[in-house]
């Protein structure tokens, strides 16, 4: 079931005559004249509902000799809700989209030839430069207090500020003077 | 035709119009908005030819049978806009659209026969 098709459910289902409908279907299929006798409501009432209830999925109609009747599609109602909900959002690749691009524009805000023009205020523009400035570091190497400013001395002169955001940020750890990137 | 029919038409419209609201307020309080759309529909249909009402009276102040013409003469001009709603509704397979034209129309046509039947003015 797509995301689409389980909210246009949902809002169906959140209506009372409806759901007394699909409870009378699920005993059995029965016509617009036997529902509305049975749930005290108008034919014309009823068939309103009913086109809801087919345009979500809910039921399907097929010709008798006289009647249409409507039937339960019992395998929309099998679906587990936790599968709804963690199927992949359509907008999470749309997202991942944008904050890419906000992060390039913030890069190339910030960097002039490799260099750091100046130290972002805005804390979540700040993280996306230190971020950048942590790739310089190798995974699983460690480094002393002056290797870590002279790599971060290449980026920018205030090497004491940028090396304590980093460890801050949680994108550093360091232990008696020590440094190393976090995985 | 029966001397307390302009009493008894406002009474009617008062009535129809508590009932309509009391019926709204039920089916949302039951979950059933679609329904209470409709309670509402039919209250607003009720609440519009009141209105018409009141200025056929104005319009008839010393002339009864004035009233009655202009009264009977809404009754039939405006649910023609509805019918015509009513057709376009049909032909794109808006049953939606349809259902609450239709709603509009059926309230009209009780108006029309309980003003008749009150002032024994035959349908034609």
């Amino acid at each position: 079931m797509t995301e689409a098709q389980a909210i246009a459910l949902f809002k169906c289902l959140s209506d009372k005559s409806r759901l007394q409908i699909l409870k009378s279907l699920a005993k059995e299929d029965m016509y617009v004249e036997r529902l509305a006798e049975r749930l005290n409501l108008t034919p014309a009432t009823i068939s309103f509902h009913m086109k809801k209830l087919a345009d979500a999925g809910a039921v399907t109609a097929y010709r008798t000799q006289y009647y249409t009747m409507y039937s339960l599609c019992r395998e929309v109602f099998m679906a587990r809700i936790m599968d709804v909900i963690g199927t992949e959002s359509d907008e999470a690749e749309l997202q991942a989209q944008r904050d890419a691009a906000y992060r390039q524009k913030v890069i190339d805000s910030f960097f002039e030839y490799g260099r750091l023009k100046s130290i972002p205020a805005q804390r979540k523009k700040k993280r996306i430069v230190l971020e950048e400035i942590a790739k310089a570091f190798e995974k699983g190497r460690t480094y002393t207090e002056r290797e870590i400013n002279i790599l971060i001395a290449d980026f920018h002169d205030d090497f004491c500020t940028i090396r304590r955001d980093m460890i801050s940020e949680g994108l550093m750890e360091r232990e008696n003077s020590i440094y190393w990137r976090t995985e | 035709m029966n001397e307390n029919w302009v009493e008894v038409m406002n009474h009617y419209f008062m009535q129809k119009k508590a009932a309509c609201e009391k019926q709204r307020q039920r089916c949302r309080a039951d979950l059933r908005d679609d329904e209470a759309v409709f309670a509402q529909i039919r209250g607003n249909v009720y609440d519009a030819f009141a209105a018409v009402f009141s200025a056929a009276l104005r319009q008839g102040a010393k002339d009864e049978e004035k009233a009655r013409q202009f009264f009977l003469d809404k009754l039939a001009q405006i649910p023609r806009n509805w019918q015509t709603a009513l057709d376009q509704a049909r032909q794109h397979g808006d049953d939606t659209r349809a259902l609450l034209e239709q709603i509009k129309l059926e309230t009209a046509q009780e108006i029309e026969t309980m003003f008749r039947s009150v002032t024994e003015v035959e349908t034609p």
